[in-house]
């Protein structure tokens, strides 16, 4: 039984009129609040400005103009350096100011006063490279950097880096010695400009020992085998190393087929590895023909299809299978041999009589009791 | 007023947003628990069904005029419903399908009310060829309420853990970076949808309302409870964190926005309201106006606790 209740706004108001009324006090409180947070925030006491934990970066784009003038143009740096055959060294694309870092303005990184009017005065305080001068700036932004590039199998000592600049120890590896132009149009996220290899094997073999970048207490590195530094997918380092098959400093994807235990011939040496081998470390291959090829004439023949067919030419090109005919077709060879094994086998590879009127007619002129053809042919 | 990494603006769509999310959830639990239908009228249902839609619908204009980008070159906003790995991109979803069913319930309510409305309808449709002359006789619209209010709830919750999420996802601000904080938004958007369909709009409707339903004291103050028990993990998470997230709760808890925070938050939006339903549920008396005032304390709340929030955040320094 549903019962009856008063009502604050009256007989007379509609019941919609809940729906305005409650969007007006969801306004109202809105506007309080508009109204109230000035006078709460005046009555708070007002503390000093919090301490940044981290170092302050000033952005300078705006005042890096003046560095501009002269390091956008060649004639200008000519004009003023001190040997102009070294002034295109100093040179920056204008586009790199484009850039993630670049944006950043020059002064962010480099010090010095940007609106200088002055050489002198305008490269006071200058920092060559601010990831050796202060490195703290980089983590600020660059933290939690990967272990290991994915693409390249490139195992990296990040977090060995990321440690030592975080907890002020010194360090004789700097972002820039990997990440060098950063800011001048070296894009290492892109990818469109990175580092070769090379500029890591010459970096190792400048130091000469381990203990050129490497503290005594540290795990030196010995650039034995390419897995020193990557750390591939296949677990097959007790039989194979990465040089069996990776030939390139610049790709993994280049192979060298010969090392191949089976010799790759035709179609086989254009597949990828992972065509034939299940991925990463090359199992379930047993190098049967059958493995991957499914016979076109099923109920004949063995798995080992090179019995008949060439690897190396295409499946129509059949090798003869004489031996296997000798007792029934020895005395037939003759022209037989240029006929293709569908010639006579045309309904399937199964048994056939071997009748010559299973596949030639008599002439016209033979008499219909000749049916023994070979007596003559 | 300080400068803060999002403004006033962004405060009131999160608020707006998150009330509008409760006040659907709280109509919807009306409707699908029967409680809509124990009385001729329930005001609780049509308040929170028809504010839900409307109060969305001007947070998300708000959040338009914050754009910038988005406000010079409009056409860019489309792009925001592709970009699947953004939080924005999730929330734009979820209140784009959201939106439509708090309209859908707030007319199928409206005309449950109001029968007059469809056979009103029903009038104007004559002046349409018969092929188009949809509008029923009468709809059965408690199945159509039934579906609505059951997919309309997991929107509603989406709606009001995402604006949590949305903050809580920018690592630059380390007090937004907790968990607590979509948490934290939804039981406040329960809580504040509650204090304005059920506390001020259907109370203004019916005096008495509260005692028609003896046992709401304690769910207004479970929510009370739990809202300042997420604020106060909050706050320790923060502190314990230190840096900057120290720094913004020190601003919220003894610093300049310290009096919004202990007398509109916790003063007037918690203390006042579970004091007044603790005293209401064991001398089981409801006055009218105290009443009316503890829903506009949580709801106050409601929207100081996320303008704190906001302002309170002191991005990482660099």
């Amino acid at each position: 039984m549903k019962r009856k209740q008063k009502r604050f706004l009256g007989r007379d108001w509609p019941h919609w009129i809940v729906i305005p009324f409650g969007i007006g006090l969801a306004g109202f409180v809105v506007v309080l609040g508009l109204l109230v947070e000035p006078v709460g925030h005046a009555l708070s006491p007002s503390p000093a400005p919090p301490t940044p934990t981290l170092p302050v970066v000033e952005y300078g784009r705006d005042i890096s103009e003046g560095c501009h003038d002269c390091h956008f143009s060649l004639p200008a740096l000519e004009a003023s350096a001190n040997d102009p055959t070294i002034a295109g060294e100093y040179l920056i694309e204008p586009e790199s100011v484009q850039t993630k870092h670049g944006s950043l303005g020059c002064v962010a990184c480099h010090r010095g006063d940007g609106e200088a009017e002055d050489k002198e005065m305008a490269h006071a305080g200058l920092v060559l490279d601010i990831t050796e001068e202060e490195p703290r700036m980089c983590v600020i932004c660059h933290h939690d950097l990967p272990e290991k590039i994915g693409e390249d199998e490139l195992l990296i000592p990040h977090d060995l880096v990321e440690y030592k600049i975080s907890h002020g120890e010194e360090s004789t590896l700097f972002c820039s010695d990997c990440h060098g132009r950063v800011g001048h149009g070296f894009d290492p996220v892109s990818g469109r400009v990175a580092c070769t290899m090379m500029v890591c094997v010459d970096c190792h073999t400048e130091q000469g020992s381990c203990q050129g970048c490497h503290q005594a207490s540290e795990p030196g590195v010995e650039m034995t085998g390419c897995d020193v530094c990557h750390q591939g997918p296949h677990d097959v380092t007790d039989y194979l190393t990465c040089s069996c098959c990776h030939i390139s400093m610049e790709s993994w994807s280049e192979i060298d087929a010969s090392s191949h235990p089976v010799e790759l011939e035709g179609a086989h040496g254009e597949l990828h590895c992972f065509q034939c081998h299940s991925f990463p470390d090359f199992e379930g291959l047993h190098y049967v023909c059958a493995d991957c090829h499914q016979s076109g004439h099923p109920g004949w023949g063995g798995e080992d299809c090179i019995e008949c067919h060439d690897p190396a030419a295409t499946w129509n090109d059949v090798i003869s299978t004489w031996d296997q005919h000798v007792e029934i077709w020895d005395m037939y060879k003759g022209d037989h041999r240029d006929v293709e094994c569908r010639g006579c086998h045309f309904d399937g590879f199964d048994e056939i009589d071997p009748s010559c009127d299973s596949c030639h007619s008599l002439p016209e002129d033979h008499d219909a009791s000749y049916t023994k053809c070979w007596l003559c042919h | 007023m300080a400068e803060h990494h999002w403004g006033w603006l962004i405060a009131i769509y999160l608020f707006l947003g998150g009330m509008g999310a409760g006040s659907f959830l709280i109509a919807s639990v009306f409707e699908l628990s029967g409680l809509r239908y124990k009385y001729d009228f329930c005001p609780t249902s049509l308040a929170g069904a028809g504010v839900s839609g409307p109060l969305i619908l001007i947070g998300t204009v708000l959040l338009i005029f914050d754009l910038g980008a988005g406000m010079r070159e409009p056409w860019r906003i489309p792009l925001m419903f592709l970009n699947f790995s953004s939080v924005m991109t999730w929330g734009i979803w979820i209140l784009s399908l959201f939106l439509p069913l708090c309209f859908i319930y707030a007319a199928l309510e409206l005309m449950h009310v109001e029968p007059g409305i469809l056979a009103w309808l029903r009038d104007r449709q004559k002046i349409l060829p018969k092929l188009l002359r949809l509008v029923p006789e009468t709809l059965p619209y408690r199945r159509l309420k039934l579906f609505v209010c059951s997919a309309g709830c997991l929107f509603a919750v989406g709606t009001a853990v995402y604006t949590g999420v949305l903050l809580a996802v920018v690592e630059a601000v380390p007090f937004w970076n907790s968990p607590v904080l979509p948490v934290l938004f939804l039981v406040s958007a329960i809580s504040t949808g509650m204090g304005l369909s059920f506390d001020l709009a259907a109370t203004m409707a019916v005096p008495d309302l509260h005692d028609r339903y003896g046992k709401m004291p304690i769910v207004h103050m479970s929510l009370i409870g739990l809202e300042v028990a997420l604020l106060a993990l909050l706050m320790i998470l923060a502190l314990v964190k230190g840096g900057e997230a120290m720094e913004s709760a020190r601003m919220i808890l003894t610093g300049s926005q310290s009096v919004v925070f202990w007398v509109l938050v916790i003063g007037l939006g918690m203390v006042y309201p579970f004091a007044f339903h603790a005293y209401a549920y064991t001398r089981h008396k409801h006055s009218f106006v105290p009443s009316l005032l503890a829903g506009a304390g949580v709801v106050v709340a409601g929207l100081f606790v996320r303008y704190l929030v906001v302002a309170s955040a002191i991005p990482l320094t660099l």
